[in-house]
């Protein structure tokens, strides 16, 4: 057989089902290969665009997506949406072709291994045939265990030669030992001290525990600790509708209630939450804590530049429910934040309806937020974009559902839609939503039609100010011009349907709502335009620019 | 670096506008969230300060020298300090001088001054810092024409004296 062909027959036994990416003369040979193996393959309009789609199917499916490249040009796309992968710590197999075996000269050469460095990507190199399956074993191994994107590079002449048939390939899951590690009891009783010494407990919970499944034991130490539960961006709203104690985002995103409860914490309990600098504001969100923290990373540095006063590397699991037996066992309970009054603060409405503020034919982006989590039902999922408008979104949606952000990955916009593409294919093609700013959408607008394609049933809800709306605001702030930011946009509605999807313009919010029944009704690839004003500025940016305590 | 300019008009005459804007624990009540500490020999003193920027609270200590030339109505004050966990560090340097006003019995302060932050804060609150150390100096000026008018700002709290300065926090 072909070496391709046992490459393609290595990523089928690694679990591989869809690829992303773009053919060239440097992978088309693997990529037939694959498709007469049953691969779904997504020819997409732009080789980063697939690797956007390969980084939220990563992500959604918590196992390595797959991008393919042709050489040079093609790989040299992929420098952005890497970096996110990167940023994010995608699990991630980039399977780029490359130019003959030592062939400086061709046209297409690129150095891929030196490039890969530079877009903080892995390199496994295919270099001969008889080491080809190995490339492909050792490239999904440091992607799963070191949760990073590894480029696959193979020139095309290796590709091309003939070796033995490939029988006996061991997935790169054989490699990797199973089972749930079990907390230091020594952690343990640490843990439990400072449980014991402390008045007011957080727990925040972070994408660790909801990968876990630790809900269940989360809420059982909430109940003992009164803890206010918080959780990361990136477990936004889990488990909101199963505590009354629930304070949302830990962080920049956090309400104004949230933000003063927090500060008063004497304890912080973090399960699968690294606490980086964004969730804990470098500590000063928690001024007088300690922290106690369980993870099955070796070690973890915060946000504030410490270690944990208390480590459990554990499986949340596990850890949890050993931490809730001690406890019990020691007579621990506190009341802590589960007072009346707390109550009362944390019932309050976020945004109400009087609070809007739109402009004849723009509508107020809260009550567009407001709208949208009413219409749109929890089981489809939510992907948040970028720019000034996310921060609406990251913080008024209150509904529980599955909750997918790419704040903090590099700050690069336009990647939302293509994530929330690849995100819906490694589920099933169960529909999402994303929001997204005007200019982010037509950053890849040429993907709406890959969505189309595929009918990819993606709602793309575009947070239209016509304009750079981050460096609008903080143009003004900054005393500058903010209207050098403003770019108007042709209607997108109409946009959409030419590329053969649906699509409308919405100036008002029964347009908004009417055209979100329509989605919800029969869910298929659609934009819906939604024209915002410019005057609200976000709550992050109130704090951040002007200083405002709201 | 936080520049600041700004001209206090004061309905008190210079003479006691100056007694009140050269005593550390006059300034001190006349700024929210202050408090003095400890005098030290070389005349320097502690101070701490509460700062909300945003919705957080941070707390600063500094070490605060004040160099007063009586004759000019005129005094430097330079704080060096940094934040309870160490990860932001300011300096600020700033004079005033007391002049006279529109009027009889209308006193003006003029004050100049730079501010420098440094480290983790310095990229968490952007040029929101500005914004909140200009919010503070007007909440000063306010409060700094009412004390000179002898108004108690805080008369539930004592105010110490000697070398140990106690004002309200």
């Amino acid at each position: 057989m072909k070496v391709y062909e046992l490459l393609a027959q290595a990523f089928v036994a690694e679990g591989t089902s869809d690829v992303f990416g773009m053919m060239g003369d440097a992978n088309m040979h693997w990529m037939n290969a694959l498709a007469r193996r049953g691969v779904r393959l997504y020819e997409v309009r732009h080789e980063g665009s697939g690797l956007g789609m390969a980084d939220g199917w990563a992500r959604t499916a918590g196992r390595p997506g797959v991008v393919t490249t042709t050489s040079g040009p093609g790989v040299a796309q992929l420098a952005t949406s890497m970096i996110v992968a990167s940023r994010a710590r995608t699990p991630l197999v980039a399977f780029c072709g490359e130019t003959a075996w030592g062939d400086q000269g061709a046209v297409q050469y690129l150095d891929q291994r030196r490039f890969a460095a530079a877009i903080e990507c892995g390199f496994v190199h295919v270099s001969r045939a008889d080491l080809a399956e190995e490339a492909v074993q050792r490239a999904f191994y440091l992607s799963r265990t070191e949760s990073r994107p590894i480029m696959l590079s193979a020139p095309i002449d290796v590709q091309k030669q003939e070796c033995e048939d490939g029988d006996q390939y061991v997935p790169s899951t054989d490699l990797i030992p199973r089972g749930r590690s079990l907390p230091d009891p020594a952690a343990i009783e640490a843990a439990c001290d400072i449980i014991r010494a402390s008045k007011r407990v957080v727990i925040i919970a972070g994408r660790g525990a909801r990968r876990a499944e630790a809900g269940e034991q989360i809420l059982r130490l909430q109940g003992r600790t009164g803890a206010l539960l918080a959780t990361t961006l990136q477990a936004k709203n889990w488990l909101c509708g199963s505590t009354d104690y629930h304070v949302g985002i830990a962080g920049l995103y956090g309400d104004k209630t949230a933000m003063e409860l927090l500060q008063e914490a004497d304890c912080v309990i973090a399960v699968g939450a690294s606490l980086n600098h964004y969730t804990i504001e470098h500590g000063y969100l928690f001024p007088d804590a300690r922290y106690i923290q369980i993870d099955t990373a070796p070690h973890i540095v915060m946000g504030n530049g410490a270690v944990a006063d208390s480590y459990i590397r554990a499986d949340a699991v596990t850890a949890l429910t050993e931490l809730t037996r001690a406890l019990e066992s020691r007579s621990v309970a506190l009341e802590g934040f589960h007072t009346t009054e707390v109550l009362h603060r944390l019932t309050a409405p976020l945004a109400t309806p009087a609070e809007f503020h739109g402009e004849p034919g723009l509508l107020d982006p809260r009550e567009v937020i407001h709208v949208l989590d009413e219409e749109i039902p929890g089981e489809i999922g939510l992907v948040l974009g970028s720019g000034h408008q996310t921060d609406f979104g990251t913080m008024l949606f209150q509904r529980s559902r599955e909750v997918l952000s790419n704040y903090g990955m590099f700050g690069a916009i336009g990647q939302a839609p293509l994530l929330t593409i690849g995100s819906i294919v490694a589920n099933g093609n169960r529909p999402a939503f994303v929001v997204e700013g005007d200019a982010s959408f037509l950053m890849h607008l040429p993907e709406f039609e890959t969505a189309c394609r595929y009918d990819i049933p993606i709602l793309i809800v575009v947070m239209n100010d016509e304009g750079l709306g981050a460096e609008y605001h903080k143009a003004g702030a900054a005393g500058l011009d903010p209207e050098l930011a403003v770019i108007p946009t042709p209607e997108l509605g109409p946009v959409a349907v030419a590329l053969g999807g649906g699509g409308a313009t919405v100036r008002t919010a029964d347009q908004l709502r009417a055209a979100l029944a329509e989605y919800v009704r029969a869910p298929r690839p659609t934009v819906i335009d939604v024209r915002i004003t410019r005057n609200i500025v976000s709550i992050p940016y109130r704090r951040l620019l002007h200083g405002e305590d709201v | 670096m936080i520049s600041i300019k700004e001209e206090i008009a004061v309905p008190s005459p210079p003479a006691h506008v100056w007694e009140v804007i050269s005593n550390p624990a006059d300034v001190v009540s006349c700024i929210s969230g202050a408090e003095l500490g400890a005098a030290h020999d070389d005349g320097s003193f502690d101070g701490t300060l509460v700062v909300r920027f945003g919705a957080v609270r941070v707390r600063f200590a500094a070490r605060v020298i004040l160099e007063l030339a009586a004759d000019e109505r005129e005094g430097r004050l330079s704080a060096r300090g940094r934040d309870g966990r160490r990860a932001t560090r300011f300096a600020a340097d700033a004079t005033f001088r007391v002049v006279p006003g529109d009027g009889p019995g209308r006193a003006r302060v003029i004050v100049s001054g730079e501010i420098t932050i440094t480290g983790k804060l310095a990229a968490l609150v952007e040029s929101g810092a500005g914004t909140v150390i200009t919010r503070m100096t007007t909440e000063f000026s306010d409060q700094l024409v009412q004390r000179c008018a002898g108004v108690d700002l805080h008369p539930a709290r004592a105010v110490g004296g000697g070398g140990q300065w106690q004002c309200p926090g």
